[in-house]
This record gives C-alpha cells, structure tokens and sequence, in this order.
C-alpha cells in the first residue's frame, strides 16, 4: 500500500575493505611527498602512506573510489583516490585548496600525519570496461579520479583497447599531473592524449580552446567505447550534449560526482541524489543511471 | 506477556529508583511546552500532557555528540573514538515514537555500516511507552497503518487508566526482566493486573484509536509515492516554497529526520570531533567548499524534504520516513501542511491512473 | 478602488517627520475587521489594486480548508483574490517576505497588521526596500488568535470553526458542538499587550484606531529579572537556552535580521560553531538579541514561531527598555526615516569618543 516495488533493502556498493570497528575512526597515515601540480599552486599532490598498513592488502580499494582524509584538529574531508590501485606503496590525493581542511592540508609538509577513512563508495566498472575501447574526457582537477582508472588501464594494457584522453584547463599553469599527460601517457601503447587550454601563454604551442569543443572536433566513435568523464558542472552539461550528438547511449557514459559530504557512509544525509547517497551508491553512475534520479546533478 | 497495575504513586517511586542508575529521560513541562527532556526527579514527569514538541529521537541521537577525541600533542596525533556511556531510560513514548525509532534503526543500523554511537545507546535505553493520552487533529497515524495504542518496538507500556492508575505491559524480555527487578525491590502500588485492569485498558486503547479514526478518513497514503515520482518538476514546490522561511523546525522537530554535520574543535593540543543535527533546509547542507550548491534556493531544498519523507526514502528502504507525528503541521510557522502535500501527490497518482487499488 | 473605502482622518498615533508626512497620511479607510462589509471590500481593495496596475503582486492571506491556519498567499492577479482571507487567524507576520522581492520590478502590496506594519517600515528604515515600492493595506487590529490555544481549550472535540465577538469567541466543534470562551483566554501572547496594534504607515487602512491591551506583564517579568542576582539571572535564561534547537526560525522571521549572510550561517571561520553546548547557546541567543535591539519592532514574532517556547519577548524587550532609556527613541518601526540610536552616532550620545 503505498509503497515502492523497487528494493527494499538498500543498495551500497560496499567495498571488502571498508572502514572496520570505528566507523568514524580514521587510520593514521603520513605523508611522504608533496607535489605542486599547477602553477597557480591551488592543486597538491600528496603521496601517502597509512601506518602499519599494506595498501593492497590491508588497504584494498578499486579506481574511482574514495576516502576521508583528516587533517586532526582542523575536519575531514572527502577525496577521491587519484593514485591506481596497481601501486601499492601509496596513496595519491590530489587536492585543490578549496576549504579549511584542504587548505591546512596545503600548508603540511612531508612527515605530517593524516588520518584516513576508506575506501568509501563504489568505483569505475573496471572488471567490465575489460575489452573496450576507453575515452577519458577530463576538465581541471576532474582529472584525478580518472587517473586512478587511466594508470589502472595502463598497467593492464593487454586488457583493455584504445585509450584516448581528452583533457583541459583554464590555462598551460593550470594543467594536472603534467609529467602524465605530456610523456607517461602518450608513451603507453595505443593511448593518445590531447591536451588543450581555454587561454595559452606565450610558451604554450598546444591546443586552444574548451574542451566539448575540442571533442566535437575530434569526434571520437562511439563503436566499441565507453567514455569516462570528469570536469566541473559547466564542463560536464557540454560534454554530455556533445556525446550525445556523436551517439553515444546514456549507458556508454560514466561520471564520478562530487557533493558535499560529512560521513561518507550514507547516514548524514546531506549527499543524496534523489533516493542514492552518493556516498555509499556513487560517486560513479553512468548517465543513464543518473537521468532516472530526481535531484540536482548537473 | 505480563500485565500489571501500577498507582501512579507506584509509576513516581520507579522513576525515582530508576533516576540512581539510568539517565532517565521523560515528557516535561518547560515554559508551558512539552518536551523530551532528562529529568531529575521523577516530579518533572508530565504524563498527560500533549504529544512533547521536542521528539524523542535525541536519546539515541542527540543534538550534538563526540566522536573523536584527539591528543594533538605529541608527534604521533592520538585519536580514539569515543563510546556513548551509561544506561538511559526513555518514559512516556508514543507509538509515532516508536515508529521512528524503526526508521531510524533502518538508517543507522542496516547494511554494511553500523554506525556505532547510534548502537551503544540504542542498546543500553530501555524504553517504556505510552498509549496516547489525547490523539490531535495533527496527528495522522492512522495513514501510516499503525494506531494511538501500539506499542510495538516499546520494551513495557503504560495505558492511563480512567481511574488515574496505569496499565503495564511487558512488551518483551528486557521489559520483563526491568519489571521483576521493580518487584524485588517492592514497589508499592505494583501488582499483577486483574482482568478489570486489562479491559479497562483495552478500553483506553480502543477510546483513543476511535479518536484516531478521524484522521484515517482526512489523509491516506494511497498513491502518494506513485504521484510523487511524477511531479519533481512541478511548479507546486516553487509555490509552496514562496512562504516556507527555510527554517529548522519541521526537520529538527521530526523524530525520524537523522542529518548530521560533523565538526571539529580544537583548543590547544585537544581536539574533539563531534556531530551535530543539521537539516536539508539549511543552505549550507549542500554548499561546496568552492561555493557551489546543487540546491540554491528554497524550492529545492523544501522539495527534498517532502520527497525524503514521502518518496525517496521508499524507494530506498520500502516505507515512509514520515510516521505522522504531526509535530511539522503543527509548528510550522508558515502552515506548510505534509498532508495537504500527500493529498496532492495522491490526487496527481489517480490522474495519472497508476495507482494501485489496496 | 471600493466604493466601502471612504476618505477619513489621518492614523492616529506618533507625530511623523515634517518631510514624510503628506504622504504618509492615508487617504482612505475602509470597513473594520467584524463589519459584514470588511471582507469583500479588503478584497476589492487588492483586486482594483492588481488590476489597475499599482501593484503587480499582494502579499497576504489565503483561506484553507483548516480555517485556524489559513495560509500566506502571494497574489499575482486580479483574478486570485477571491480566496484572499484575513480574520483572527492571520498569525503570520508577512514583512519579511518583502525581501524575496529585493530586485523584483514592480511594486508590492501588503495586507499588514499593527506589528507586521512596523516590521515593514524597519525594513524601509534600514533600505532593504524603498517605500515607495510598497503598498501599505493597513488593519487596525482586534488582536489575533492563538489556534493552539483554541484546540486546548476544544480538548478532545476537533475544532471546525471559531466565531469572534468583541468579547468572546464561540468554539464550534467538528460534532457540531458549541462552546464559548473569553477572548482574551485564547489571544495569542503577544495581543495580550499590545500597545500599538494601529499600522503607524499605511496606504489604505481598515477600520478605526484599536486601542490595543496595556498589560504590563512583559515588563514586570522584566523588572523581576533586574532584581534577580546575575546567578540566578544565568540559571532562568540557562534553562530556556538549554532548549534551543538552533532551528533559526526566530531570526529568518525577524524584520530586524536582513543581513544577506548572517553571522551564523557563516563556515569559515564558523563564528557559531554547531556544537550544543552552554557557550554557545548563550553566544547565539545573545548576539541575535543584542544585533536587532534597536531595530526590534516588538512584533514578538519571534517569540511565537519558537517552537521551543523561549521568552525571546522577555530579551527583546528589555534591550528595547534600555534603548529607550538611553536614547529615547521611538519604538522601530513607527516612524519613517528614523535610523535605530545604535547604527549612527552624534555628539550628544551619552558615551565620550575618547
Ligand atoms: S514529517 Fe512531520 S508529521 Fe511526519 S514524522 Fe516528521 S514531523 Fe511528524
Ligand atoms: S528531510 Fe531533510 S533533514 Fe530530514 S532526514 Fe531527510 S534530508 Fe535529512
Ligand atoms: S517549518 Fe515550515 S517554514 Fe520552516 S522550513 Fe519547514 S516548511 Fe519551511
Ligand atoms: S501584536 Fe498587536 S497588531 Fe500584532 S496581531 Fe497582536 S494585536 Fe494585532
Ligand atoms: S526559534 Fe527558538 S528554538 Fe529556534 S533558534 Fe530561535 S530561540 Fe532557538
Ligand atoms: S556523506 Fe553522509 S550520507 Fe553521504
């Protein structure tokens, strides 16, 4: 009477790993180096190692997931893991100063202790992208949860097919992981990037211009191909037209998403999308997923 | 299960012996508004008054408490998680009550993450019901299939009887064992209740289900998530959201509304993690550190709250996190009506034909 | 406009400032509040209002199946009014509502009470919004009721109508039974002393001037608390703090609070942090006491939407005292073009520069 067919129960993608006795107790970690990645200094990254922990073993997390990451006397915040599970020395966060916690977390050197709580969330279907061919498109610092899968894919490139990497940033400075995109990536085999900037400077000799255009001009196939897509909201409402004008199906394109959130375990509340928390059900969907919830995501 | 008689002289020297050794928590009169509230002695209890303002969620889930306490001191930060303490007794629950405790155990207790303060005080609360004194023209239980006398999910439940003595039942093995316990202690005014006592009870019970009855016939549950799952862009929430001041009350008065901030404080070397109510009403519950909200105005945000309550929340865990309280309709400084919003969707559901008959 | 408005004597009430008062004065009243009359011609009123393009929207009341609790209406069109509503039950005090039309292009009419009028000339006094953008339909009013009030006093039976006399008011009962009550057992509490229920600034005004009720009481529980020791002082406001549930509705209803970001909504640095604890409730109650005294119109809305029951009046009131003592200023909110003593200065204030 007056109640829903669909499930009952709810639907976390609960990763083995997760979070053990105190579920708001966070593992120690420390920080072992800080990598400036934009010119602007406004995105770190920070090399991390949970004490007494072996990531891979005592850690295991999937690309696309995330965690709670603790600066201790300043908050917590939610982050996703841009390093690839295949490395399994450290973690990677990639963080852009944006708030109280990240930006202490901006001022701390290595040495700093962290706490972590993860992984949290459900991650990039990676078992069953397996055979495909992959189209990255990033914008920003929306790059770092899709690096977590690029770096995946490539250190298991006999699985998968072609990887094409559409990425962009306000400017040359801005530009993550920049080592990656100029020599790791075009390097790996049958991968190609194509980098662009809204506004380059006077050294900059690449690409101009934004990033759904740069992918309507490139017009990659949607034949064989999922498309894996992170950047922010303005970037993200474009992308998705331009998918759709070259044909790919909602079901062909997958996001990772970004709320507020405070628990990370779908009790606070405050992340849902209609009736998922993107907590504990996301933060990755593909569209199709997303079209059939009520809320606000783009 | 056991039934017994108690005076209401006899229910005093119990709250009085229950003060020793459990934080004991009870309808109270403050500033002529009931509310849930610790008491102190067992003069404070108010148990004919109207359904408390203040819902009985905060024994299990209080306003604000600790998480975490830090040493920041030394090299290595310490940090250990902090355990809920002690043995707490919730009196006077009504049956919406209990209700949204089910709801709230859903939430904080099913599936993969337990969250574990809600559990510990969960576990350690014995709690004593009500069978509603009065029903209000608020109170709209009866929608949600369940009545002004039952008592189920409660440990014992009282039932005021006409002649000022109260019914008392075992509702189960904690109730029972919280009830022989009295007994040894010799409680006078405690005694095996006759059948006299158990008519007069079902009596009561059947006065204030009859009074109940009025409301099933106002507001009905019919249709209403099916109505719901059309009309997310429908111009009636920015209409409703027009005189809605975006205020805390209908979600922090809820019993079954579970949202929490979590915040850190720290002086000097000490820190303390700690969460707090928060409410989908707020601006903030959704703002980005970068300053982006996904919900900007107050149409979306009211709009959240009627659909967590009315849909989003069945389809996520199979029943309404609405259990028809009343408390929100009553309070509502603007008159936003839950029940006029449930009536609407159920009038959408039979225009759009895809409702289910039963 | 209706025929049942008739020009009539200006309000009575505070001398206004010489520069404000032609246009202040208003030119027509229309039937009292009680009159067989007052209903249709306040409608009249605001559809000749929509439909000769004075206003392009009326913010007021509209009749609901509930007829404790009719509910705020923005009307839009001529054709909307025909539910548009004000009896006793007219609880809420729209003012506030002005400032979701900060940047809206057009002029705003609203049906307002004694107290809801103050708020409305506080938010003009603090240029939230320029008076000329408002049309002030006034009420003399006969004081409002309480519906909680009215249920208790109903007990069990459901309430289906109240009829007000100017004494009593007769209860019906949804059994069809009848009860009568006097009316100032279920006047809300602020109604019970008001002193100023006649809008000071008004456009249109409804019926002739309210005396309003002259209980002391606020002021006496206030006296009570000077006398007390500052311990027992802390421990009365302590107890009502404790209470607080930080739902804000006393300050999103306050025609004193029009800051576009408060203070306790800021994050960073989060001057109100979220934990419940005595120094904190303390801070907020007293910095949102201390922020609007001044400004406060004593409309005690606050203190009606507190679902808690906080004597909010009780602060409110006795920083209204002080203010008044020190200053004398007028009440906010009666006067136009009167800025609260404590956002400006002046030689003469009482307190050296030094
Ligand atoms: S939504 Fe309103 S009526 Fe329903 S449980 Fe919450 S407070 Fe009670
Ligand atoms: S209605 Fe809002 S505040 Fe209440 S539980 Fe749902 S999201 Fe949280
Ligand atoms: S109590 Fe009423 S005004 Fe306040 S947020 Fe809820 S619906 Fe809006
Ligand atoms: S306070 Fe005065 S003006 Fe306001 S409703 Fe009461 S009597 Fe009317
Ligand atoms: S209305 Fe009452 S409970 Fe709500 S914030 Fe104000 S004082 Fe506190
Ligand atoms: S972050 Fe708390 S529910 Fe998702």
């Amino acid at each position: 009477m007056g109640r829903s067919e669909a499930a009952a129960r709810p639907e976390a993608a609960v990763s083995d790993a997760g979070p053990a006795a105190g579920l708001y107790l966070p593992s120690p970690a420390t920080i072992q180096e800080v990598r400036l990645e934009t010119g602007a200094a406004d995105v770190r990254t920070f090399k991390v190692t949970l004490d007494g922990q072996e990531i891979g073993k005592d850690f295991i997390y999937r690309p696309g997931q995330c965690a709670m990451v603790s600066v201790f006397g300043v908050g917590e915040v939610m982050l996703s893991l841009s390093s690839s599970p295949t490395w399994t020395t450290h973690l990677e966060f990639s963080v852009k100063n944006a708030g109280k916690v990240t930006s202490t977390m901006h001022g701390l050197a290595p040495g700093a202790r962290l706490g972590v709580r993860g992984p949290l969330g459900n991650w990039f279907p990676y078992e069953s992208l397996q055979g495909k061919d992959l189209l990255f498109v990033g914008g920003g610092i929306g790059l770092a949860p899709l690096r977590s899968l690029i770096n995946y894919v490539i250190d298991n490139r006999d699985r998968y097919g072609k990887v094409e990497i559409i990425y962009g940033a306000r400017s040359p400075q801005d530009l993550c992981f920049k080592s990656e995109i100029f020599e790791t990536w075009p390097k790996a085999p049958d991968t190609e990037v194509f980098v662009t900037v809204d506004r380059g400077d006077a050294d900059w000799k690449g690409k101009e211009g934004f990033v759904p255009a740069y992918l309507e001009e490139l017009a990659p196939s949607p034949v064989g191909k999922v498309a894996v897509i992170c950047g922010p909201p303005i970037m993200i409402k474009f992308v998705l037209q331009g998918l759709e004008k070259l044909g790919y199906s909602d079901e062909q394109v997958i996001t990772t998403l970004e709320m507020r959130m405070k628990c990370g375990v779908g009790k606070c509340g405050r992340c849902n999308i209609g009736h998922k928390y993107v907590c504990v059900d996301g933060p990755v969907f593909n569209l199709a997923q997303l079209r059939a919830l009520k809320g606000e995501f783009v | 299960m056991a039934e017994k008689l108690v005076t209401s002289e006899g229910l005093f020297t119990m709250v009085e012996k229950l003060l020793g050794r459990a934080q004991v928590t009870a309808p109270r009169e403050e500033n002529g508004i009931a509310v849930f509230g610790p008491v102190n002695s067992a003069g404070q209890v108010e148990l004919d008054g109207p359904l408390p303002v203040i819902p009985e969620k905060s024994v299990v889930f209080p306003q604000s408490e600790t998480l975490l306490r830090m040493d920041l001191g030394g090299e290595v930060p310490k940090v250990e998680a902090v355990e809920p303490e002690g043995e707490q007794v919730i009196l006077g629950v009504r049956p919406c009550g209990l209700q949204a405790f089910a709801r709230l155990d859903r939430v904080f207790l099913e599936g993969a993450f337990v969250d574990p303060q809600y559990r510990r005080r969960r576990d350690h609360t014995l709690i004593i019901a009500l069978t509603c004194p009065t029903v209000k023209r608020s109170c709209f239980c009866r929608a949600f299939g369940y009545g002004p006398s039952d008592g189920s999910g409660a440990d014992l439940q009282l039932t005021r009887l006409p002649g000022g003595s109260f019914h008392l039942e075992t509702l189960t093995e904690r109730g029972g064992e919280f009830v022989a316990e009295m007994e040894k202690e010799g409680i006078a005014g405690l005694t095996d209740a006759g059948a006299e006592a158990g008519s007069a009870a079902r009596a009561e019970k059947a006065r204030v289900e009859r009074l109940a009855e009025r409301s099933a016939a106002a507001v009905s549950t019919e249709g209403v998530v099916e109505g719901l799952d059309g009309m997310y862009d429908d111009p009636y929430w920015a209409q409703l959201a027009e005189r809605c001041i975006s205020c805390g009350i209908c979600t922090y008065l809820c019993p079954t509304c579970h949202c929490f901030d979590i915040c850190e404080k720290a002086r000097g070397p000490e820190a303390e993690r700690y969460r707090c109510w928060d409410t989908c009403l707020f601006s903030n519950y959704t703002l980005m550190a970068g300053g982006a909200n996904p919900r900007p105005t107050v149409r979306e945000r009211l709009r959240n709250r009627l659909y967590h309550k009315l849909n989003f929340f069945n389809h996520r865990y199979g029943e309404f996190l609405c259990v028809g309280c009343g408390r929100c309709v009553e309070h509502c400084p603007t008159n936003i009506d839950i029940r006029k919003v449930m009536a609407k969707a159920a009038a959408r559901s039979r225009a759009q034909g895809v409702s289910v008959n039963g | 406009m209706s025929e049942a408005i008739k020009t009539a004597a200006p309000v009575e009430g505070e001398p206004m400032p010489a520069e404000l008062k032609t246009a202040e004065i208003p030119t027509r009243r229309g039937p009292a509040p009680g009159d067989p009359e007052f209903l249709g011609a306040l409608r009249d009123c605001c559809r000749s209002l929509l439909a000769e393009g004075h206003v392009q929207r009326i913010i007021a009341y509209r009749e609901t199946p509930d007829s404790l609790r009719p509910e705020v209406a923005f009307f839009a069109s001529p054709e909307e009014t025909g539910d548009l509503v004000w009896d006793l039950f007219c609880n809420t005090n729209i003012c506030k509502y002005l400032l979701d039309y900060r940047t809206f292009e057009g002029r705003i009419g609203v049906v307002v009470k004694g107290c809801d009028a103050r708020g409305v000339v506080q938010l003009i006094n603090d240029m939230q919004i320029p008076r000329d953008k408002v049309e002030i339909i006034g009420i003399c009013c006969p004081g409002q009721i309480d519906p909680a009030k009215v249920e208790s006093a109903a007990g069990e039976a459901w309430v289906s109508r109240v009829v007000a006399g100017p004494d009593s008011v007769e209860i019906v009962t949804e059994e069809g039974t009848e009860m009568r009550v006097p009316l100032e057992s279920v006047l809300t509490d602020r109604c019970l002393s008001c002193r100023k229920p006649n809008p000071p600034v008004a456009d249109v005004v409804f019926g002739e001037d309210q005396k309003g009720r002259i209980s002391d009481e606020v002021f006496e529980q206030i006296a009570e608390l000077e006398r007390m020791s500052s311990a027992e002082r802390d421990a009365f406001w302590n107890r009502h703090f404790e209470r607080c549930i930080r739902c804000f509705a006393c300050r999103n209803v306050c025609p004193a609070c029009s800051c576009t970001k408060c203070v306790f909504d800021q994050q960073e640095p989060d001057w109100l942090a979220g934990e419940r604890n005595q120094a904190n409730q303390h801070f907020f109650q007293i910095t949102r006491a201390v922020h609007v005294s001044g400004r406060c119109t004593g409309c005690e809305e606050c203190d009606r939407v507190c679902p808690v029951g906080i004597p909010l009046r009780l602060m409110n009131k006795k920083l209204w005292k002080d203010v008044k003592d020190l200053f004398d200023s007028p009440l906010p909110g009666t006067k136009l073009g009167v800025r609260s003593p404590l956002v400006m200065w002046d030689p003469k204030d009482a307190d050296s520069f030094e």
